[in-house]
């Protein structure tokens, strides 16, 4: 990257201090999965034992944002170790700690996604222009300003995705390898839906077998990748057992007897009761999905959506919301049309695109921008078809991973139909980015009322709903 | 610069095309989902039953909305394009008011499908009602109105059961929702 490079992720890192992280702390009340996330990163800080349903990592990080930034340190929570969904927060009690990391690592993201992009594309210009399609969702931006886990994974997943691209057509050391599965394992290590990251190593792979045929060397850097995402995932696990060095209120959720006993001995940081500890967190989260209600379309209220409505934008969710008079105030969980139609351009092209070489022996302009697009088309897919087999509920928000996914995809699409031109400049082609580029930006701005608890009436409020299956639904 | 051998098109111009049009999608959803002032209506719900048109309300809820014609399908709840479900289900009474002007003097057909009653007044005057509760039915007069404006005020009620109001009126042999514009008759913005 030369100065100019520099200037423009500084400039994106700018104007994402404003979109993602600026006032985070506001509204300073809990939204959708705050009540659980906090109750569980509080006996964190209390060491209290606790089973959740997500892996620990993204809950740590909540914990640790209210152990650097203690905004409530006079402030008793004490009640939060008893439950594992708080129904009252103390008056006053400030959400500044507890949102800290999520909302810092999706302002980080911002650099994370230019740098994919960079290392796609090898165009500054192009990259800052695609960044905004994740600077400017306003999906990601209401959603990753609370103590939630998604944009710490996404943290983690654009790492591993940045990673693999940097390191696809180059020949791999068993360090780029085992750098990899780190990526991947902390992901995995903050919510399972990022066993996708997987497939990176399957790419990696299929890429070095094309290139130098079936070695040694790609199964031992496959094995280093494995004991590297275990090796975290697992240290994350044995983090997460040694804090939890008390029974409170007999809250043992599904502990055996044995790892009660551990927990009495004051043994949860030997690990030599590891296993037995682990066997049971695993059967609870089992358990605990299992308990998740399915989808129910015909329940009155219901926010749950079905994947496949998911690319459209189906279905946008009330978080919150307060009324003064004739105005009401949202944190609505609605994208930005605009970057959400661009991404879904790109992967019904990109699609268009591997089709057309793979079925009808279209000429490949671009051999690595195709195979590039032929592999986040594949990840795309798999994680939409994997997401499909699950029969608890899911919500819109579980679609980010693919959505980013079809964020490069779109930048992709375009770099691979108009590289020679944004090589050299063409007025017309760069004229037609900004133009892109620069109705994003209104499009964010004129959704922001849900996205930073700004005030509307109904009018104003139905003026943005421009397709009724997002289901918005104003307060009146 | 081409696409594929064709030769006729410039595929930068197709990006070009596709910028604008995205502007343009930007612009009309917008406006297309922008309320006009046309009609004002103003509900009210009462906690006392309401049998027929005067039957005294106790008011419990007043919320006015503007809408741009008069349609409210017939249904459960009460519900126009605009809002969607407004959560309205019984005992309520809605007042709209509208004004419109006519290019020439003429008569005018207006029709009114309702569930339950309704009272219709033109200018102040009364030109037709149903003042009892009913199944979605049709009531319509005719009348002749003078050249220039006029107001239109329409009082609706909903007791118990289902419900919806529709209202049309006719110029010549073409009928248009209340709201939207005619040939001779526009309705006015407030």
């Amino acid at each position: 990257m030369n100065k100019r490079s520099f200037l423009l992720l500084f400039f994106l890192l700018l104007m994402g201090f404003f979109t993602y992280f600026y006032n985070y702390w506001n509204p300073p009340k809990q939204f959708w999965d705050e009540n659980y996330h906090i109750a569980s990163a509080q006996k964190y800080i209390d060491r209290v034992m606790f089973m959740e349903p997500h892996p620990p990592l993204g809950k740590m990080l909540i914990a640790l944002g209210e152990v650097l930034l203690h905004p409530n340190k006079n402030i008793d929570k004490s009640s939060f170790d008893r439950t594992d969904y708080i129904k009252h927060f103390p008056k006053g009690m400030s959400f500044a700690g507890y949102r800290l990391f999520p909302a810092l690592f999706a302002w980080l993201n911002v650099a994370l996604f230019f740098l994919i992009l960079y290392e796609l594309t090898r165009n500054d210009w192009l990259s800052f222009f695609g960044s905004f399609l994740y600077l400017f969702d306003n999906a990601l931006i209401v959603h990753s300003r609370a103590a939630m886990l998604e944009s710490i994974q996404l943290f983690f997943i654009f790492g591993a995705i940045w990673w693999f691209v940097k390191k696809y057509d180059s020949p791999k050391s068993l360090k780029d390898y085992l750098i990899l599965g780190i990526w991947s394992g902390l992901a995995i290590a903050v919510k399972a839906n990022s066993a996708i990251v997987l497939l990176l190593l399957f790419l990696w792979l299929l890429k070095d077998i094309q290139t130098i045929g079936i070695k040694l060397k790609e199964f031992v850097g496959a094995g280093v990748y494995a004991l590297g995402a275990a090796a975290i995932f697992l240290g994350i696990f044995y983090l997460h057992f040694a804090l939890g060095q008390k029974i409170m209120d007999h809250r043992t959720y599904t502990a055996s007897p044995k790892y009660q006993q551990i927990i009495k001995n004051h043994q949860t940081a030997n690990p030599a009761n590891f296993l037995v500890m682990l066997r049971d967190n695993l059967k609870y989260m089992e358990n605990y999905e299992k308990g998740v209600p399915k989808l129910n379309l015909c329940k009155p209220g219901e926010n749950g959506s079905l994947f496949i409505g998911w690319p459209l934008g189906i279905k946008a969710i009330n978080y919150r919301w307060e009324k003064h008079g004739s105005q009401v105030q949202y944190v609505y969980l609605q994208g930005n049309p605009v970057t959400w139609m661009l991404g879904l351009i790109g992967v019904v092209l990109s699609v268009v695109l591997v089709l057309a070489v793979w079925i009808f022996g279209l000429p490949i302009k671009n051999r690595r921008t195709f195979e590039f697009i032929a592999s986040f088309t594949f990840v795309y897919i798999s994680y939409m078809i994997a997401v499909g087999q699950i029969p608890r509920v899911m919500y819109l928000y579980h679609y980010f991973i693919p959505l980013t996914i079809s964020y490069i995809l779109a930048v992709l699409v375009l770099y691979y139909l108009f590289e020679e031109q944004i090589t050299k400049g063409d007025k017309i082609v760069w004229g037609s980015i900004t133009l892109i580029a620069a109705a994003i930006v209104f499009v964010w701005w004129f959704y922001s009322p849900f996205t930073y608890y700004k005030p509307l009436n109904t009018e104003q409020f139905n003026k943005r709903v421009w397709f009724d299956y997002w289901q918005l639904k104003a307060i009146r | 610069m081409t696409t594929g051998n064709s030769k006729l098109f410039d595929k930068r111009y197709g990006l070009l095309l596709f910028a604008i049009a995205l502007w343009v999608w930007i612009g009309y959803s917008i406006a297309s989902h922008t309320t006009r002032h046309i009609i004002k209506a103003t509900i009210i719900q009462s906690s006392k039953p309401i049998r027929s048109i005067d039957d005294p309300l106790v008011p419990i809820k007043k919320e006015v909305l503007w809408i741009d014609k008069l349609y409210f399908p017939k249904g459960n709840e009460l519900r126009h394009p605009l809002y969607g479900y407004l959560g309205y289900r019984h005992d309520f009474v809605i007042h709209f008011d509208a004004k419109f002007s006519l290019a020439k003097k003429g008569p005018v057909r207006f029709i009114i499908y309702s569930d339950d009653g309704f009272r219709l007044k033109i200018d102040g005057k009364e030109v037709m009602e149903y003042p009892k509760d009913r199944p979605f039915s049709k009531s319509e007069k005719e009348v002749v109105l003078s050249k220039g404006e006029h107001t239109l005020h329409i009082k609706y009620f909903q007791g118990f059961g289902q419900l919806g109001i529709v209202g049309y009126y006719q110029e010549g042999s073409k009928r248009h929702l209340i709201g939207q514009d005619g040939e001779a008759l526009r309705f006015e913005e407030q």
